[in-house]
């Protein structure tokens, strides 16, 4: 008796109308998916950071740059951030200085050739699926609402068939529209923190591989022409 | 790179899984539980009186035992310090003893019909307190049938009630849009009407029952009612419902969309 009364949001998402269904998977899917993102991108800029952070200590601590490139070799596979982009860097400015007669001018800016396209690369990485959080963000709300406003249309369509208004005629209808908006608000408002919070740590974090690049090309620009 | 998705999926699609589980079983929306009133009474039952009735009746039986013993043994030593002395005595002593046994046994019998008596008395009492017991579950049972009638019909009533609210209003719209407003009618103002209406809408008759205290306003109303001069709602009434309320009805000439 009671299982006929109450509205489980089950029997309302099943009672829906088909296109109010679809929104709702759709919504739910991409919820899902941003979670995904969501997670994902968390431990990938966590990881860029801390490691960008230990190899500037590492790299300010007054070690051989030669060493440095070695450790970097033995170690491989964890290789990320940037550390490829001092080791693109470093290896091209060797590798142009050992040729004869070399261009100290043209040395340099080899090095820094070498040293944007890395640095372009990573900040690829640092920044990639945030675009798709950011059209979730924007776009889930109004899904949400399209399948509202479809469900509240069909609702009081149904109502202007009977006989006599009454609010339970109407009220299980805009209720199950309602659920659709619910899912888009949930859907965006994780997806529009994590994007700002992530877009704001990607260009901390790429600003940060710039300044070290232009501070190394200066290491290097001296070790060129101090000979 | 795939790994590295792995996990975030994984505890992504956990996730909602756990809100849809969460979703499924704490949604209680509407969950009002209708009551059944269940009859309240007390059922007796006798459980221990029988038994102490017994006990009591046992009892002196007991202590007559006892005594009977103890008179038995005074006699014995009244015997035996006479049989010394008399026969004689002695055997008025037996007469004595054996009338004794007689107005005792007298006595046994006496307590004996007394027991009856009181067994007897206990059985009727008990079987009154079940009749009444029965009476009394009889009368609950018809209140209760009297109350779920008297439910039903205020529940019938009611229904009739909104039935009728909402033809009413039906009615007075259709009044209102044919209504010509006199130019000194003003806003609030409100006379009451009164159809007699027949079973195919038609208004048979129509009189003001109170005024406004504006007779413009009141003959607008009566004009606009004449000049509705059927109402098609009306056919549309359930005949027991119409009877009941549309035959003659009085209602609220009150228009809403005055701008003065």
């Amino acid at each position: 008796m009671s299982e006929t009364e109450t509205l489980s949001i089950w029997s309302l998402v099943a009672n829906a109308s088909l296109l109010v269904q679809i929104v709702m998977a759709m919504l739910f899917l991409a919820s899902v998916i941003s979670w995904v993102m969501i997670i994902q991108r968390g431990l990938y800029q966590s990881r860029a950071r801390s490691s960008f952070l230990e190899f500037e200590k590492q790299f300010w601590s007054g070690i051989d740059l030669n060493q440095l490139f070695r450790q970097g070799n033995a170690r491989k596979g964890g290789i990320g951030g940037v550390e490829t982009i001092f080791r693109a860097g470093f290896k091209e400015f060797t590798r142009l200085r050992q040729q004869v007669g070399a261009d100290p001018d043209a040395v340099m800016e080899g090095t820094q050739r070498a040293m944007r396209v890395a640095l372009s690369r990573e900040e690829e990485k640092l920044e990639t699926n945030l675009p798709f959080l950011a059209s979730v963000a924007s776009v889930s709300p109004y899904i949400g609402l399209f399948g509202t406003v479809w469900g509240i249309m069909n609702s009081f369509r149904g109502l202007a068939n009977v006989h006599q208004a009454t609010l339970a005629a109407v009220a299980p209808g805009i209720s199950e529209a309602l659920v659709a908006t619910a899912m888009g608000l949930f859907a965006a408002i994780p997806a529009v923190l994590a994007y700002n919070r992530y877009s704001a740590r990607a260009e901390t974090l790429s600003n940060g591989y710039e300044t070290f690049a232009e501070e190394f090309s200066s290491i290097l620009h001296r070790q060129v022409h101090a000979k | 790179m795939n790994s590295s998705y792995l996990l975030p999926t994984l505890v992504s699609v956990g996730m909602h899984l756990v809100l849809l589980a969460a979703v499924t079983w704490g949604w209680e929306a509407s969950s009002h539980t209708t009551q059944v009133q269940v009859p309240r009474y007390v059922e007796a039952k006798l459980v221990q009186l029988k038994p102490q009735a017994k006990a009591a009746a046992q009892k002196p039986q007991v202590n007559k035992v006892d005594l009977v013993a103890k008179r038995k043994a005074q006699e014995q030593k009244r015997r035996a310090a006479e049989e010394k002395r008399r026969q004689e005595e002695a055997r008025k002593a037996a007469a004595a003893k054996a009338k004794r046994e007689r107005e005792r046994k007298e006595q046994a019998a006496e307590l004996e019909r007394q027991r009856q008596l009181e067994e007897q008395q206990k059985l009727e009492e008990q079987r009154q307190r079940e009749e009444q017991r029965q009476q009394q579950q009889l009368a609950l049972e018809a209140q209760m049938a009297s109350e779920l009638e008297q439910e039903q019909s205020l529940l019938l009533e009611e229904q009739y009630a909104t039935e009728a609210q909402s033809y009413v209003a039906l009615i007075a719209s259709r009044i209102e849009d044919n209504w010509n407003p006199p130019p000194s009618a003003r806003r609030g103002m409100k006379c009451k009407l009164t159809l007699q209406l027949v079973p195919t809408g038609r208004v048979v008759n129509v009189t003001v029952s109170e005024s406004s205290g504006n007779s413009a306003f009141d003959r607008s109303a009566l004009q606009a009612v004449k000049k509705v001069e059927q109402f098609p709602e009306v056919q549309k009434i359930p005949p027991a419902l119409f009877e009941r309320e549309f035959r003659t009805i009085t209602l609220l000439f009150n228009p809403r969309d005055l701008r003065l």
